[in-house]
């Protein structure tokens, strides 16, 4: 049976290291580990080549290599004589590798992996498996796919209208379909350059509300360059750092959440929100296994991403109620009373001490809580928000629901004695389980 | 001499080693070494798997060009050394040699997560053969800034 690129995919996953063996014009032989090799197309692979010159000379001067390439789930070897063709400094095969470079250098620090300053282009000339003994080579895992599932699944996300409805269909097909056990999903503020958490499962606590910067770590990487960043076994230095970071985190002090995360993942997979050529956010996995998540695994998850983003895209420009806020005026509160603190510079809100949130959503919570005190209203539409002199919403892509959203997952959760409930599209309550004493500072 | 007492010692710890050659055609070839052993001077004997690499250690047999990289899965730690090579049949300390080499580096690989299944087509004791290698230089091939300078000669 002749051996094609696509037999090798778990090889590309880059857990066990590859080799490439080159000699110079008179034979003397190199040999060095490379950190990426990709598979370009169905005769061609590219190689990352950051630390070792020898390599690059000696390709010059004799452009026969030989890779040794591992499937990291299997441990078979695979032996490919391959012919340098080109060095690519740019393009969309130079960015998926230094976009996976780059996410593996956020995960494990500053200064351990070096820029990317060129790809190699080889055309593979040969493949041969490396003889190994047959009984070694355990059957691999292959978890259940259909088009007709995937179908199916896209379907149950499309049929959602509204920013909660999406984001919850889509996190119970990605666990209960799929069998994915720790998920975000992250949207942009383009705005502020930051993706903030949305939605999760898996994980002890939610983070709704937790934020990461565009181009830090894997998920501010894939969000940055519009790429899937997959990473089938992290280091154990970035274990030991996520954990020590874990253990000292108080959202009272630093106004900002945690983003959860397994202190010891293996494998990661972050999948970029990408509608109409816009980056709306990112999906991100995790699990406690080597190489969870494979090549079938991105193009799933790639689809579903392409459809949540399009019901992101939908749910964010048709949020408009179709009827005024209604004036009705709330019951009166009952006898106690909740402290609430914003404070002007960041729009940070706390209620009873507790770190609500901050930014637009913390605007919009004192703006509401402001109306309820002086209209007696605690009904309100996204056109009235969106024309508040004082939020300061951005004109356009003011991502509303969005907010509003975060907003009304973090009252939830934090138990506190207001909520956001949502009547029906663009109109919702603020209901107040007391008198709220608000305090600017 | 260029391999002093501390790369001597590296080389024969529990690290993973690979070895290259050229064949005729100026095609390079690659194989996995079962273990290291320090001979005379600048010389280090590497047992290798016939059966799983052929066209290794007959372009070795023919051309005499090696180079080996050992590296450390714990951190990488990584030197090349390269220089000519001969073959020769393997017999029972080489045998010996290679059953410690395997132990050792599955104990290490285990214990960074490596299933058994999976390591085992890179440790395959089969037709076994030793390289013998006069070594004439040594590199440092860490990942990092200094990755492949040249060392100087021990003193």
């Amino acid at each position: 049976m002749t051996l094609t690129l696509s037999d090798l995919s778990a090889c590309f996953d880059g857990v066990i290291p590859s080799l490439v063996a080159t000699t110079d014009a008179s034979g003397r032989p190199n040999v060095s580990y490379l950190s990426q090799v990709v598979a370009v197309d169905a005769t061609h692979v590219a190689l990352s080549n950051q630390f070792f010159g020898k390599t690059a000379a000696n390709i010059r001067e004799n452009p026969n290599a030989t890779l040794l390439l591992v499937d990291g789930r299997s441990g078979e070897q695979y032996r490919l004589d391959v012919h340098f063709r080109e060095t690519l400094i740019g393009g969309s095969i130079f960015d998926r590798i230094a976009a996976r470079l780059e996410a593996v250098r956020e995960e494990s620090g500053p200064n351990s992996v070096m820029r990317l300053r060129g790809v190699d282009v080889y055309r593979v000339e040969a493949i041969r498996r490396v003889p190994s003994p047959a009984e070694t080579t355990p059957a691999p895992v292959v978890r259940p796919r259909s088009f007709a599932a995937l179908a199916e699944q896209a379907s149950r996300i499309a049929d959602q209208a509204d920013l909660e409805a999406i984001i919850e269909t889509a996190l119970a097909v990605l666990s209960r379909d799929l069998g994915l056990e720790h998920v975000l999903v992250l949207l942009l503020d383009p705005g502020r350059g930051v993706l903030t958490t949305i939605g999760s499962l898996g994980y002890e606590r939610s983070g709704i509300g937790s934020e990461v910067a565009i181009g830090e770590r894997p998920i501010g990487v894939a969000a940055q360059s519009g790429l899937v960043v997959r990473i089938a076994d992290l280091s154990r230095e970035r274990r030991f750092g996520a954990a020590v970071r874990a253990s000292s985190h108080d959202e009272n002090r630093t106004r900002s959440i945690a983003v959860p995360g397994l202190a010891d993942a293996l494998s990661q997979i972050v999948v970029p929100l990408v509608w109409g050529g816009e980056t709306r956010g990112v999906l991100f996995a995790e699990s406690r296994r080597r190489l969870a998540f494979d090549a079938d695994d991105e193009a799933i998850l790639t689809v579903l991403a392409r459809q949540i983003a399009a019901g992101i895209a939908a749910a964010e420009a048709t949020s408009e109620a179709l009827a005024p806020p209604s004036a009705v005026v709330a019951p009166p509160s009952t006898g106690r009373s909740f402290r609430v603190v914003h404070h002007h510079f960041d729009d940070s809100v706390f209620v009873d001490d507790e770190y609500v949130i901050k930014g637009v959503s913390g605007r919009l919570l004192v703006h509401m809580l402001g109306v309820v005190e002086r209209e007696g209203r605690d009904e309100f539409t996204n056109r009235e928000l969106r024309l508040a002199d004082g939020l300061k919403l951005p004109d356009v892509k003011d991502n509303l629901e969005t907010r509003l959203l975060l907003l009304r997952r973090r009252l939830e959760e934090k138990s506190l004695p207001l909520r956001l409930l949502r009547i029906d599209r663009g109109r919702m309550r603020l209901t107040l389980d007391g008198r709220p004493i608000l305090t600017k500072l | 001499m260029i391999l002093d007492d501390e790369r001597r010692a590296f080389l024969v710890s529990p690290v993973m080693i690979v070895v290259a050659g050229c064949g005729a055609d100026l095609r390079p070839s690659i194989a996995r070494a079962l273990g290291a052993r320090l001979g005379a001077g600048d010389e280090v004997e590497l047992v290798v798997s016939r059966w799983q690499w052929p066209t290794l250690v007959d372009d070795v047999a023919e051309r005499g060009g090696v180079a080996v990289t050992f590296v450390r899965p714990n951190d990488y730690v990584t030197y090349q050394v390269k220089g000519r090579g001969r073959v020769r049949a393997a017999g029972p300390d080489d045998l010996a040699l290679v059953e410690r080499y395997v132990a050792t580096v599955s104990a290490t690989l285990s214990a960074l997560g490596v299933p058994a299944p999976v390591m085992a087509p890179w440790l395959v004791p089969r037709d076994l053969v030793v390289i013998t290698v006069s070594v004439d230089a040594i590199y440092v091939q860490t990942p990092g800034a200094a990755a492949g300078s040249r060392l100087e000669p021990a003193r």
